[in-house]
C-alpha cells in the first residue's frame, strides 16, 4: 500500500517538474524570440532559402502555427474536426491529433506527421505546406470521391475514419490522375527534398543526395576526371594520390618517394617509377627520369 | 549463512526496475509500453507529455516511463534521467532518413552523467516494414562499439505482433544494474 503511495508522488513530482521545465521553456523561447524577430527581417530579406543548419527556428514555428489557423487548415482533413496542430508533411496536409496518430501508424514512407509546435520546419517544408494546404489537398486527394459520399464528421468509429485514410494517401483510390506528378512538381517549386516510397541513393546520410552535386566538382578539380567515376570504387582506390607523395613540398619530393619506394622494395623498377610520378607530380617527372 | 539468506531473497524478491523509455516522435514507444501492460494493439495519439506503467515480467517490477519524443519535448528527457536504472532506447528502423538524428539524441542521452550507469536497450521498432534496416546496420550507424563501459544491446522488434519486445526486457532482466 505505502509503494502504491510512494509510486504516487513520484509520479506527482516529475510531473510538477515537467511542467515547470515547460513553463521555463516557455519564457526562454518568448525572451529569444523578441531578440530574434530584429535579426529576421534582416535574414528574410536577404538570403530568402538559406541552408538548412541556419534557419530561424523559432521564425519558422510562428509561419505554420500561423497557417494551421487559416480556413480551411483549421479543419481536419480528413475528419473535419476543428484543432489542427498535425500535419502529414508529405501530403502538405493539416489533420487533428486523432488523424495524425493514424497517419502515423502507416509509417514515415506513407506519411511523415509533424507538429506545428513542438517540431522543426524548414522553410521548405512550410513553403510545400503553403502550396498545397487542405484546400488543394482535397482537390488533388478527393477527385474522384464515389457520389453521396458523406464526408466524415470525426464521430465516426477508428476504423472507419482509418480505413478512409489508407484508402486516400496509401491507395489514391480518389486522388486525381497522375497525381505523384503533380507532387513531384510541387515538391521541387518547394524544394521538399524527401520523396516518399523511395528509398534514398545514400539511406544512411540524409543529406547525402544534396550533397553529391556540390561535393563533386571539386573533387573532380582536384583529383581529376577519374576520382567522381564510380563511388564504389572510390572507396576501395584511396584518393591520398600514389604513394602519398601528392601533397608534400617539390625539393622533398623526389628522396621522400625513394624512401617510400624502397620501403617496398621497388627501387630498381625505375620505368614503372617514372610513369606513377608522372601522373601524381608531372612537374617533377623529369627529374626523375635523369636519376 | 547469512549469504545464502540473502541469496534466497535475491531468487524469491521482486526486483524494482525504472526504465526511461525514449526515442524520435513516431518510433513507437507508447505502441510498444500498450503492448507489454495489456498485450494490446491500440491505435495511439502522439504523446505530449508522458506515460508511466509497471510491468512485471520474471520477478522484476519495471516502471516504465514513455516520454514524448518531438523535438521541443526531447528538451524535458532530461527531468527524467534521475533514478532511471536503463534506457530503452526506440528507434523507427523504417525512417531512415531520420536514425542520424535519433544517433545524436541517442549521444546526448548517452553523455548525462546522471545515466552514466544505465543500462541501454536498443528496440529497432518496425521490423514489419518494407524499407527497413536490419538491427545490424542500425547497431553500425548508431556507432554503438563507442560507448565503452555500458551494457547496450540493439533488439530488432514489431510493436504490433510482439515480437522481439519479450527477448529484450529478458536481456534487460539479466543485465540491470546491481544496486537495484
Amino acid at each position: 500500500m505505502s509503494e502504491v503511495k510512494k509510486e504516487k508522488k513520484e509520479k506527482h513530482e516529475k510531473k510538477e517538474k515537467h511542467d515547470k521545465a515547460e513553463k521555463v521553456d516557455k519564457k526562454e523561447k518568448v525572451e529569444k524570440k523578441e531578440k530574434k524577430d530584429k535579426k529576421d527581417k534582416v535574414v528574410d530579406s536577404a538570403s530568402p532559402a538559406s541552408p538548412v543548419g541556419e534557419e530561424d527556428w523559432d521564425a519558422n514555428r510562428n509561419s505554420i502555427e500561423a497557417i494551421c489557423k487559416v480556413p480551411p487548415n483549421n479543419l481536419c482533413n480528413d475528419c473535419n474536426q476543428p484543432g489542427t496542430r498535425w500535419a502529414s508533411v508529405n501530403h502538405g496536409v493539416f489533420v487533428c491529433i486523432r488523424c495524425s496518430g493514424i497517419h502515423r501508424s502507416l509509417g514515415v514512407h506513407i506519411s511523415k506527421v509533424k507538429s506545428s509546435n513542438m517540431d522543426k520546419w524548414t522553410a521548405s517544408e512550410i513553403r510545400l505546406m503553403e502550396l498545397i494546404g487542405n484546400r488543394r489537398a482535397k482537390e488533388l486527394y478527393e477527385a474522384r470521391l464515389p457520389k453521396g459520399f458523406k464526408p466524415l464528421a470525426g464521430t465516426e468509429a477508428e476504423s472507419v475514419i482509418r480505413n478512409f485514410i489508407i484508402k486516400k494517401y496509401d491507395e489514391k483510390v480518389f486522388a486525381t490522375e497522375g497525381i505523384s506528378d503533380v507532387l513531384k512538381k510541387l515538391y521541387k517549386q518547394s524544394g521538399y527534398g524527401r520523396k516518399g516510397g523511395v528509398p534514398a541513393a545514400s539511406p544512411l546520410s540524409p543529406t547525402g543526395a544534396k550533397k553529391t552535386g556540390s561535393h563533386e566538382d571539386p573533387m573532380k578539380s582536384l583529383y581529376g576526371a577519374s576520382a567522381s567515376a564510380d563511388k564504389k570504387k572510390k572507396k576501395d582506390k584511396p584518393i591520398e594520390g600514389s604513394f602519398g607523395t601528392v601533397s608534400v613540398p617539390t625539393d622533398d619530393h623526389d628522396t621522400l618517394l625513394k624512401q617510400l619506394l624502397e620501403q617496398f622494395g621497388v627501387v630498381e623498377a625505375t620505368e614503372e617509377v617514372v610513369e606513377v610520378a608522372a601522373d601524381a607530380a608531372p612537374e617533377t617527372a623529369p627529374e626523375a627520369v635523369t636519376e | 549463512m547469512g549469504n545464502v539468506l540473502s541469496w534466497f531473497d535475491n531468487m524469491f524478491q521482486k526486483k524494482n526496475a525504472t526504465i526511461l523509455m525514449v526515442g524520435l516522435d513516431a518510433a513507437g514507444k507508447t505502441t510498444i509500453l500498450m503492448k507489454l501492460k495489456l498485450n494490446e494493439t491500440k491505435e495511439t495519439v502522439p504523446t505530449i507529455g508522458f506515460n508511466v506503467e509497471s510491468v512485471e515480467y520474471k520477478n522484476v517490477k519495471f516502471h516504465v516511463w514513455d516520454v514524448g519524443g518531438q523535438e521541443k519535448l526531447r528538451q524535458l528527457w532530461k527531468h527524467y534521467y534521475e533514478g532511471a536504472n536503463a534506457i530503452i532506447f526506440v528507434i523507427d528502423s523504417n525512417d531512415r532518413d531520420r536514425i542520424n538524428i535519433a544517433k545524436n539524441e541517442l549521444d546526448r542521452l548517452l553523455s548525462d552523467p546522471m545515466l552514466a550507469g544505465a543500462t541501454l536497450l536498443v528496440l529497432c521498432n518496425k521490423q514489419d516494414l518494407p524499407h527497413r534496416l536490419t538491427p545490424h546496420q542500425i547497431a553500425d550507424s548508431l556507432q554503438l562499439q563507442n560507448a565503452t563501459g555500458r551494457k547496450w544491446y540493439v533488439q530488432g522488434c514489431c510493436a504490433h505482433s510482439g515480437e522481439g519486445l519479450f527477448e529484450g526486457l529478458d536481456w534487460l532482466c539479466a543485465h540491470l544494474p546491481n544496486s537495484s
